[in-house]
């Protein structure tokens, strides 16, 4: 059993892997950048904001959302690769972005209080252990009347088949999401007003029609992905099936949700 | 009236359909009659004013009838823009009578050019150039209408003058449209070295338009030797790894002779994934034509066949589903050094885009998957030499096929023959339009059918708006200066 912290790292690490950017693209989440960018305009983002994107993964979004929104966006994150290659791509890009990268873990953020006028937490509070604590760092970095944007995974209690707890449902963001009230219930819970809320899982379904379509020549995955992940390939097909069945009888799901810190 | 001959006797035509068209001189909306003479598909119609109009628009009738059967269901958008007040094609934005979504949307940035062709759908010239800011507003418009979009090709006038291309390349981007393309004459990418590296690091799909290998026709099209330049742009963008697809505008006596040994350099051209072949569409700025011997998509078809030693048969270019499936053809190749291998021999396509007749053959397993990629590759959105038409390549040939690359190579393997024959006056039809998947967007937020924005008068009228808007900002700014100064 890995210690937390190493769990974290290697899931971060995971998802800037060759193969989850083959499987994801460049976003590493459903919907990709459409769906930030719509995130983003049901959280009403304003020109000239502080923008905090916790776990940023390859900091795409972070990037993107500076430009269309005109913010400042700092990205988090842990893996180490992730935050370093974020910093350089951001310094190449051909359009100035005006976006920083930071490594830290989402679970203490390592910012002032009241420093953020918007948080935005792309499916990765289900990837976080103790995800009250982490709601109430966000609760603590905007400033008063700020709003989060939070969009994750959910599972309904007790549907997922046992191939899918353990490592590939972690990676799937499958293994510890929450249910569909789960999120705006840990929001609630965490001092905030959920404003909005909405279910996108088509997106999910998209997102696993392209997969499979993929798939079903195995051997592009293969060549692509990295040799420890060959296992992975051998099974995926009938897992992508049985994903797409309990996406299709909403057991599992894609959500979004806008809450604000009161003034 | 005395009549002396009894017998009757049978009209010369076979009589196809009505539709409705618009006349080509006073643009009214009128009925149509579509015929068949000589295995030749004709448009008669008669304008109360003017009188009557014959035109061709396939020289190949068993081609014309056998696409319909590629004709599939349509998928609505989001949202439209306008409501069905007039008719067809008069309440374009889209309105909710439209059959189709959008698969490929353009910007036209600006009308101005850095070349003055003879032959110009866009009338490119003197007009307006947009803002980066409306430039966001209006993909932000397709973004809500589309949920996904697919494609959006800048283009003009000339989009490479346009100061903030490579900010509006971004925004499009940014805004997670898969495929940005920018349409072009080459001639900035030819002599622009600063430009080109800010290009290859945004690295849209470059639509280039390439009319032939001799230096008459770009005399012809385009009113002055260019050969030179657009080899020196396309080796340019080889070299600076950018992926180019070659556009053909075809014109009878001018280059139909050429399309073999355009398709034949773009296969050995190390940018070029793909060739676009068409026709000239008579809007705008054209040279004198014959509407009765004008080029139409079998003449192409015909063409590659004859001109390329055996390479091609008929049967190699399949209609496309998504549009009105009169309207396009496409093929895929695969291509190995000098083995050309086309899609449609590797598998039965018919068995998967025929929607009508619906053969009740055994089909794979995996058939719907096989389905999805073709719909890919067969559709508007489809852009060569991208991993997502890769992907679909593979997909649609399945594991039988063992194809020797592994995708982020493959794509550089796969060609696209398109032929697109967009309609202007004399081939107007409703029914196409009302099922259009091109569109072009208009800052007021609209998306307006290709077709119908170039023949029915909204190019001009929306010119006219954005010219008039311009202006007064102009004057507005300007008067800001002089009270600065005053």
């Amino acid at each position: 059993m890995l210690s937390t912290y190493s769990a974290k790292i290697c899931c971060a690490d995971l998802y800037s892997s060759e193969l989850a950017r083959l499987i994801l693209g460049d976003s590493l989440h459903p919907g990709g950048l459409r769906a930030t960018n719509r995130l983003g305009r049901a959280m009403g983002l304003q020109p000239g904001w502080g923008v905090l994107d916790l776990a940023c993964g390859l900091g795409t979004g972070a990037t993107a959302l500076s430009r269309v929104f005109r913010c400042h966006v700092t990205g988090l994150e842990l893996g180490v690769d992730a935050a370093v290659d974020s910093r350089q791509r951001a310094l190449s890009e051909p359009i100035p972005a005006n976006v920083g990268f930071v490594r830290g873990d989402a679970e203490m953020p390592p910012f002032r209080s009241g420093a953020f006028d918007a948080v935005i937490i792309e499916c990765a509070t289900s990837l976080f252990a103790d995800k009250p604590a982490a709601i109430a760092e966000v609760y603590r970095l905007l400033r008063p009347g700020g709003v989060i944007g939070l969009s994750d995974v959910t599972v309904e209690p007790g549907s997922l088949p046992p191939e899918l707890d353990g490592t590939v449902g972690m990676m799937l963001c499958l293994a510890d999401a929450l249910t569909a009230d789960g999120y705006p219930d840990l929001l609630a819970a965490g001092g905030f007003t959920v404003t909005e809320r909405a279910d996108w899982s088509d997106e999910v379904l998209t997102l696993l029609v392209e997969l499979r379509g993929k798939m079903t020549v195995r051997g592009s995955l293969a060549h692509a992905a990295p040799p420890a992940a060959g296992d992975l390939v051998e099974f995926v097909p009938g897992l992508l099936e049985r994903v797409e069945n309990l996406v299709r009888q909403g057991e599992i799901g894609y959500w979004m949700y806008v809450a604000h810190r009161p003034e | 009236m005395a009549t002396t001959n009894q017998t009757k006797r049978d009209a010369d035509f076979i009589f196809h359909e009505l539709t409705r068209s618009i006349c080509p001189e006073c643009k009214a909306v009128i009925d149509a009659q579509v015929i068949i003479r000589d295995n030749k598909v004709y448009m008669r119609k008669r304008c109360p004013e003017h009188g009557w109009f014959e035109g061709i628009i396939s020289s190949d009738a068993e081609m014309y009838v056998g696409s319909v059967r590629f004709n599939k269901p349509g998928t609505i958008p989001l949202d439209f823009s306008t409501e069905v007040e007039n008719g067809c094609p008069l309440d374009c934005g889209l309105c909710p009578e439209h059959k189709q979504h959008i698969c490929l949307a353009l910007i036209e940035v600006n009308t101005a050019c850095n070349l003055d062709c003879p032959i110009c759908f866009a009338d490119a010239g003197i007009g307006y150039s947009l803002t980066l800011e409306q430039v966001e507003s209006m993909l932000d418009r397709f973004v809500e209408i589309e949920g996904d979009p697919e494609v959006v090709q800048f283009s003009g006038g000339e989009p490479t003058i346009h100061p903030q291309l490579p900010e509006m390349i971004q925004a499009a981007k940014d805004r997670g449209i898969r495929q940005v393309m920018i349409n072009t004459n080459g001639v900035r990418l030819a002599h622009d070295d600063r430009f080109l590296s800010q290009m290859a690091a945004l690295d849209p799909v470059v639509y280039f338009q390439f009319d032939g290998l001799r230096e008459e026709t770009y005399l012809t099209i385009r009113g002055e030797p260019l050969l030179d330049t657009k080899m020196r742009a396309l080796d340019r963008l080889a070299d600076a790894g950018m992926t180019a697809v070659l556009v053909a505008a075809i014109e009878r006596d001018v280059n139909t002779d050429e399309v073999g040994s355009i398709l034949e350099f773009g296969l050995k051209h190390p940018a070029v994934r793909g060739v676009v072949f068409q026709p000239v569409t008579h809007v705008g700025r054209h040279i004198e034509f014959d509407p009765m011997t004008r080029v139409t998509i079998p003449d192409i078809i015909h063409g590659i066949v004859d001109q390329t030693n055996g390479r091609f048969v008929l049967e190699d270019f399949v209609p496309v589903p998504c549009c009105f499936p009169t309207c396009q053809v496409n093929s895929y190749l695969f291509v190995d050094g000098d083995k050309v291998t086309p899609l449609p021999r590797l598998l039965d396509i018919d068995q998967y885009l025929d929607y009508i007749t619906n053969r009740a053959l055994p089909k794979p397993p995996n058939a719907g998957d096989i389905q999805v990629a073709l719909e890919g590759l067969w559709s508007a959105s489809a852009v060569a030499g991208t991993a997502r038409t890769a992907g679909q390549f593979e997909c649609a040939c399945g594991p039988g096929l063992d194809l020797p690359y592994e995708i982020n190579h493959l794509k550089d393997h796969i060609f696209q023959i398109a032929i697109k024959d967009f309609l202007d006056a004399w081939t107007f039809n409703v029914k196409q339009v009302m099922k259009c998947c091109v569109a072009i967007l208009t800052p007021d937020g609209r998306a307006i059918p290709f077709c119908a924005y170039n023949s029915v008068g909204y190019r001009e009228q929306i010119r006219e708006e954005l010219v008039q808007q311009q202006g007064h900002h102009r004057i507005k700014s300007l008067s800001v200066d002089e009270r600065r100064q005053g």
